[in-house]
């Protein structure tokens, strides 16, 4: 905590009485999760002085995998209170319970005071929360009470309605109400069960719905029809009246319920669509035949759902909000950034924009202090008495309520470096304290609970990010096994949590190889910055992303993905608002770019302009500048991901673009510069000789540099345009004064500085041809993609081209990924195929596990299984690329030939030379 | 600036600073010592500015650095140049050498430079070479090679030839007095390829090549058609054990001979760096425990494999060891790690991969390794789990035998503080080569769980229970004669079962190993850090590293 003064200190270090009382001393917290925020807590309660903590060590953090030792233990301060389990939560029931046993069993013996569960799964099983409270030790989070009245979704739902919070309008009882509309009552129900010989009777307890859907479940189980379609559609049309009269410009969804990936699915805008889509979804989910389940859920479609959560704090009897969080980019339902939402930033925000922009800021702004209301309304009937995060998503200016998670959450740092909690003594003014951790806050609250004053929330940073490091491939599909080697160690101003595995080793101080197994889940660290508005806040993140190195061996994280996004935004808008279907677009336009961008032959561009050379003094002079051209060029169209983050971050600065045309709108050696800055490759004496920028081409980049910044100063011209004419006109007193040598050599360097730079016209052009330059950030700040970005299904296609297939012959099918090999899906199921057997295009081959995601790898193309190579091998670990089965295709396909695929790039490049 | 009339210049002409004169005495001085003064600067960046620009442009294009740069990466110190001007042309003649301050210690240091006749060698720079291998000797200090060189510069005739007999020659002579690294990079084919194999470890990054000729002459003399990589890249060299360790670059395969260096002594007079370690040494290992149940807990039961790096990463200290030739032959595990802050060579049957049997591969790595740690002072640690030589007719083929034996006689030929520690199986002839007592080793362990036996199950029950098999087989024939021929064949299968688990149970454990003084104790799953180290450290404590002495042997 901090005293009035800012200094940090501990309760049982101060003098007051008051203050003193708060002490955490007493407390010994077993921490029962793993993940960054397992060392965070370590850390937090060094800093506030717990006596003692300890920690689960489960089989994967220390036996399963080599050199994946849970990186805490190389400075862990308690070893006597490393506590052995088999894993933090078990596959079912059973193993759940005995892990909860355990828990509680080393809590009770080991006297600890508390247990904290950070983000796990554990955190928000009310039966482990309960077990705890019944031991006798406190649980450092919200209470088991809460945990019922808030964690079950339907529970919560009921109890949003009751206090008025907005929940999605809609229903899931479609089929239930269209019964009843026929047979009104109980004795029509009955009636209608004996006349088919069902098997039902008439709970009077549960509501007439509820009855009606029992007979439903009766009818379905013996395939009898109770409810026709036409009936079905009647109720639909009624439902869709209903909800139109409250949001009559909204679409409405209807999704079969057992649907999925999008199948048996329908968005209607009219009442006239509403009998055909009903039709369709039956038709499409195989339910035509009398007696199936038709029932589907009916309800609002949310257009532009973005992804916002408030931080709630409370002790059961004040509750106060922290501001929120927008989560919306995410992928795979995994938040990948989450950025700080707050009154005052909004406020500054509001401040610098214009137009509409302004006015959309101001919605924001405003919805934002009606969502903070109703979650502190929320987090007060619940008895909320710790932290949690009321969830919403956002159409517009409307929220909808999804779910209270009732525990610390991943991206909890984000509001930490918003917001800090200034505590007063009720009875004395003048003593105050304040706390900048949640994990604190958290402690405090568990220790002192109804003790602790209500606090105000202070004003810390105007913005915050967090992206999270993960362990996937450049289309962020997971990919495990890869073995960190080196990590550079956080920037000034970086905040990391890394799980401790930058921790050195002690003894020798070197960097301990850590190998990414992905045991529980792809996240390897977060990373935050602050700022003191938005775009400060994401440069400082840019600069982060731009100097971390994280190199080993196999090793694919999302990091590169991050810093393009973050530049593409600081280049197009960072009041960007992007929905939670953003990431699928952005990627499939990456993946664009990486087709165009892969059929470019930069040798061969660059021989083109050595052709196109007058003379050999040209001709040598631009040979002098290759590798100042090419290297950093290669780097950019080797990573689609920096390309296109450096195409948002400079489009309209350094170049114009018009259709498929380029042009410079800067000095193109400032385009150079910017690139090698990008890039990461500037001189820094940390850095090795090969990932900085050649002493020769350095040499070149800073004359040019001081030249133009001499000219500039002292003529004025300063762009493309301005500086071709003055050297193509008469001489420059101010440059060369009356020596006419020296306005010669004037002329030949700008000559000589330029020669060859319109080879960074295929940054632009290689951006327009594909596509990405469209991607831009409307006046609404919303997100417009154009097609075929927009539509997820060819976007998600055209995302594939970042992570291509591992080369396999035609007659053998490879791991698409690194992982754990499963021939079946499960284990009393018979392998999905064997040798001899036929398969078609599509159909799924094996299983193959990465970070508890079970990927079932589709066949390619037809063929049959000749042999399998992996028999046997159910659970091994495999790399990308291994091969499973040698196989007989249906069709022999032409595989490109080598001489096709340089006449290809050949063809490419010179078009976009043209 | 000067006012040459050229069309394109690639330098500033509004520059206003001037170069710096080397001599800014106040006093005006013969024009002949400014000349000399001149000269001498000259002399002095000459051999700096290598082949040349154009030459530097054309090393930069391919993705390398100069050698120059890369010792940048070795050190942030300036190196301590020898010899600058070698050579005719007093540039230095295309290789580097020198002394580099890495860390506390002094590292002696070659690297040829490629811009320069293609890091060829001539009738010089062998000799040149050759005497900084000796120097290092002499001074007693680690050698790092960078190579990067196209071989014999033909021009120079034999004498380019005499020159790598030179450099070869001091490899060898040096080898067993200090240990040396040899990084590839760039294009190494003949002499180029031979010499740095000469030393202790070889390190390759991936576009780099190395072998007895390119694929031009490949192609020539045999019509075979193959890349440069599919002939000597590292995914060749990683997995045929002429590579100890490949890295996805320059800088990698730099900053790995930084992390191997850190194991290895200076010389063969003392031991590797001691590190004193904050892991306690006595620490109870649970996870060592939890391991075995896993493993032995599944339907293989006994027999089931274990990967013994999980083992590993219990005992070391703060759980970091680090692996040589980890792409090949990973049924034998040699890695370097530190026990107590004193640094070991574990040697351990991996029997996740092929059954942890040693074949000819297994056995070339684990000499190679047991001879470097026994000259170099190393103690070492055998973990043992291993049911013995790989039988068949592709390795008979291939010679296990000659192989096998060698390990045997590196084993034989330890001086340096050893132990075993046997996990599971120590069967048959594996068990008696495998650092046992009687091969030489100061200390065996052996688990609970320890299977030292003749042979498994099996084929042992056939030799040791004779008289119980021949009635079991005769009850069968009365039996099936009488009638059920079923319930014949069935009472039989059930007492040869018997019969080998009364064999496991009372002929496969340490009891007899334990009793004959070939096992020294039991040492309890959880305890092995402990026994091992406190062991290792009364071991480390009476001995004096040395140089090997003492015959000469037949092999190797």
């Amino acid at each position: 905590m901090l005293d009035r003064d800012g200094v940090s200190r501990r309760f049982a270090d101060c003098e007051s009485p008051w203050l003193r009382s708060f002490s955490l001393e007493g407390l010994k917290v077993l921490v029962v999760c793993r993940g960054p925020v397992r060392l965070e807590a370590f850390q937090v309660f060094d800093e506030i002085g717990v006596r003692e903590y300890g920690m689960l060590l489960s089989e994967k953090d220390s036996v399963v995998y080599p050199r994946c030792l849970a990186p805490e233990l190389r400075s862990f301060r308690f070893p006597q209170n490393v506590h052995r389990v088999t894993d933090y939560t078990g596959a079912g029931q059973e193993q759940k319970k005995k892990s909860i046993r355990e828990i509680v069993a080393i809590a009770r013996d080991f006297g600890y005071t508390h247990v904290f569960a950070g983000y796990g799964f554990m955190a928000e099983d009310a039966d482990l929360v309960s077990a705890i409270e019944r031991a006798g030790v406190g649980f450092m989070g919200p209470s088991s009470h809460v945990l019922r009245r808030a964690g079950a979704k339907d529970e919560a739902k009921k109890l949003a309605r009751s206090l008025g919070n907005a929940v999605i309008p809609g229903i899931d009882d479609v089929s239930a109400r269209a019964l009843l509309a026929r047979l009104s009552d109980r004795k029509g129900l009955e009636k209608t069960a004996r006349e088919h010989g069902l098997a039902f009777s008439f709970h009077s307890s549960e509501s007439l719905e509820a009855n009606a859907e029992a007979l439903l479940q009766a009818g379905f189980a013996k395939g009898v029809e109770l409810v026709s379609i036409a009936e079905l559609q009647k109720q639909a049309e009624l439902v869709c009246a209903g909800i139109w009269r409250d949001y009559p410009t909204h679409r409405i969804r209807f999704k079969h319920i057992g649907g999925g990936g999008g199948k048996g699915q329908r968005v209607v805008s009219k009442p006239d669509q509403i009998a055909a889509a009903v039709m369709d979804v039956c038709a499409e989910s195989k339910v035509i035949e009398a007696g199936s389940n038709r029932n589907f859920l009916i309800e609002l479609n949310i257009e532009r759902t973005r992804h916002n959560e408030i931080q709630l704090i409370g002790n059961g009897e004040w509750c106060l909000s922290l501001g929120g969080r927008d989560c919306s980019v995410q992928m795979h339902e995994q938040k990948l950034v989450e950025v700080s939402l707050t009154k005052e930033l909004l406020d500054a925000e509001i401040e610098r924009a214009t137009g509409k922009a302004r006015e959309v800021l101001i919605g924001d702004r405003d919805y934002l202090a009606r969502m903070e209301a109703e979650s502190e309304k929320f987090g007060e009937a619940t008895g909320l008495d710790s932290v949690s995060t009321f969830e919403c998503i956002v159409d517009g200016f409307d929220f909808f309520f999804m779910e209270m998670n009732t525990r610390i959450q991943v991206e909890h740092a984000v509001t930490e470096l918003v917001y800090r909690l200034r505590f007063t003594n009720p009875d004395d003014a003048s003593e105050q304290f304040s706390v900048e951790r949640l994990i604190e806050a958290m402690a405090l609250l568990a220790a002192h609970g109804k003790r602790v004053p209500k606090p105000e929330r202070v004003r810390r940073h105007l913005s915050s990010i967090e992206v999270r490091v993960n362990a996937t491939n450049r289309a962020l599909q997971p990919h495990a096994g890869g073995l960190i080697r080196s990590w550079s160690p956080p920037l000034a101003g970086e905040l990391r949590f890394d799980q401790g595995i930058g921790i050195r080793n002690p003894d020798t101080n070197s960097f301990v190889y850590y190998n990414v197994a992905g045991a529980y889940d792809s996240n390897i660290a977060l990373v935050l910055t602050h700022g003191e508005s938005r775009r400060e806040n994401y440069e400082r993140m840019a600069e982060v992303m731009r100097r971390m190195e994280l190199r080993g061996d196999d090793l694919q994280t999302n990091a590169d993905v991050h810093y393009g996004l973050i530049q593409w935004l600081l280049g197009r808008g960072v009041m960007a608002e992007p929905n939670t279907r953003f990431m699928t677009s952005y990627l499939g336009a990456v993946g664009r770019l990486a087709q165009v961008a892969g059929d470019l032959d930069l040798e061969l561009a660059f021989q083109q302009g050595l052709r196109a050379t007058p003379d050999a003094e040209a001709r040598a002079a631009l040979e002098a500048k290759e590798t100042l051209l090419l290297r950093p060029l290669a780097r950019l169209f080797a990573n689609p991901h920096l390309l296109g983050g450096f195409l948002g971050r400079y489009d309209g600065e350094l170049w114009k673009t018009d259709g498929a045309k380029a042009r410079f709108a800067a000095n193109p050696v400032q385009l150079l510069e910017r690139l090698y800055h990008f890039l990461d490759l500037e001189p820094r004496a940390d850095k090795p000789p090969a990932e900085q920028i050649w002493e020769h081409d350095a040499a070149i980049l800073d004359a040019a540099r001081a030249f133009y910044a001499t000219v500039e100063a002292r003529t004025g011209a300063r762009d493309f345009d301005a500086l071709a004419k003055l050297f193509a006109g008469k001489p420059v007193p101010a440059l060369a004064g009356g020596d006419d040598a020296l306005w010669g050599a004037c002329v030949a360097a700008h000559k000589g500085f330029q020669l060859g730079l319109e080879l960074l016209l295929l940054v632009p052009r290689v951006g327009a041809r594909s596509g990405f330059l469209d991607l831009r950030v409307d006046d609404d700040l919303s997100i417009a993609f154009p097609e075929p970005f927009a539509d997820e299904t060819r976007a998600a296609e055209l995302a594939r081209a970042l992570a291509p297939p591992p080369p396999a012959a035609f007659d053998e099918i490879v791991t698409p990924m690194g992982g754990t090999f499963y021939s079946r899906e499960a284990p009393h199921l018979p392998p999905l195929v064997e040798e001899g057997q036929h398969f078609d295009a599509g159909q799924p081959l094996f299983v193959i596990e990465v970070m508890k995601m079970f990927n079932k790898v589709a066949a390619p193309h037809p063929g049959t299984v000749i042999k399998n190579l992996m028999a046997g091998r159910d659970g091994a670990i495999v790399k990308k690329g291994e091969r499973v089965f040698s196989i007989e295709p249906d069709e022999r396909r032409e595989v490109e030939s080598d001489e096709a695929v340089a006449r290809r790039r050949r063809e490419a490049t010179l078009a976009l030379l043209a | 600036m000067a006012s040459k009339s050229v069309a394109y210049l690639l330098e500033n002409p509004l520059a206003e600073s001037v170069p710096v004169k080397a001599s800014t005495s106040l006093h005006p001085s013969a024009a002949v010592y400014e000349e000399s003064i001149e000269r001498g600067l000259e002399l002095l960046e000459r051999p700096k500015r290598g082949g040349g620009p154009a030459r530097v442009r054309v090393q930069h294009a391919k993705n390398r650095m100069t050698v120059f740069e890369r010792l940048k990466v070795l050190s942030e110190r300036e190196p301590n140049l020898l010899w600058q001007n070698w050579g005719k042309a007093l540039d230095g003649a295309s290789i580097v050498t020198g002394v580099l301050s890495i860390g506390d210690r002094d590292v002696a240091v070659y690297g040829h430079d490629f811009t320069l006749r293609a890091g060829s060698m001539d009738a010089t720079n062998g000799a040149k070479l050759a005497r900084l291998i000796y120097m290092a000797a002499e001074r007693g200090i680690p050698l790092i090679g960078m190579n990067d060189s196209a071989g014999a510069f033909v021009p120079a005739g034999v004498g380019g030839l005499d020159g790598y007999s030179e450099a070869f020659t001091a490899l060898r002579r040096i080898s067993g007095v200090v240990p040396s690294i040899s990084l590839m990079f760039g294009y190494n084919a003949g002499g180029g390829a031979y010499l740095p194999r000469q030393g202790s470890f070889m390190i390759q990054c991936a576009d780099t090549f190395i072998g007895l000729t390119g694929p031009g002459v490949v192609k020539a003399a045999l019509g075979e058609d193959v890349t440069a990589d599919a002939l000597g890249g590292p995914g060749v060299h990683g997995l045929n054990g002429v590579c100890d360790l490949t890295t996805p670059d320059e800088v990698g395969s730099l900053r790995t001979a930084l992390r191997l260096l850190s194991y290895l002594p200076d010389n063969s007079k003392v031991s590797p760096p001691f590190r004193p370690t904050s892991d306690p040494i006595d620490r109870f290992t649970l996870e060592e425990d939890i391991l075995f149940r896993k493993t032995f807990d599944s339907p293989a039961g006994m027999s089931a494999p274990l990967d013994i790096t999980l083992f590993l990463q219990q005992i070391v200290d703060h759980g970091e060891y680090f692996e040589l030739q980890p792409a090949r032959a990973r049924n034998l595990i040699t890695a370097f790690g530190r026990i107590g802050g004193h640094v070991v060579g574990f040697i351990a049957n991996n029997s996740a991969v092929a059954s942890g049997q040693i074949d000819v591969d297994a056995a070339r790595k684990g000499t190679r390794f047991i001879r470097f740690c026994n000259l170099y002072n190393v103690p070492m640690i055998f973990l043992e789990d291993v049911s013995g030589f790989t039988p068949g007719t592709e390795q008979e083929t291939r010679g296990i035998i000659l192989e096998g034996r060698r390990l045997l006689d590196a084993i034989i030929d330890i001086r340096t503080p050893s132990m075993t520690l046997i996990i599971r199986n120590a069967f048959g002839g594996a068990y008696a080569a495998y650092n046992s007592h009687f091969t030489g080793a100061d200390a065996v362990f052996a688990m609970p769980m320890a299977r030292i036996s003749v042979m498994d199950a099996g084929g042992g029950a056939q030799f040791v229970f004779k008289d119980e098999l021949r009635a079991i087989e005769a009850e069968y024939q009365k039996t099936a004669k009488s009638g059920s021929e079923a319930e014949a064949r069935r009472v039989r299968d059930a007492g040869l079962k018997a019969l080998r688990e009364r064999y496991e149970r009372e002929l496969m454990n340490p009891n007899e190993a334990l009793s004959l003084g070939s096992v020294s104790r039991i040492v309890m799953p959880g305890t092995s850090r402990r026994v091992l180290g406190e062991h290792l450290a009364f071991l480390m404590r009476t001995y004096t590293p040395s140089p090997m002495s003492g015959p000469q042997r037949e092999s190797e």
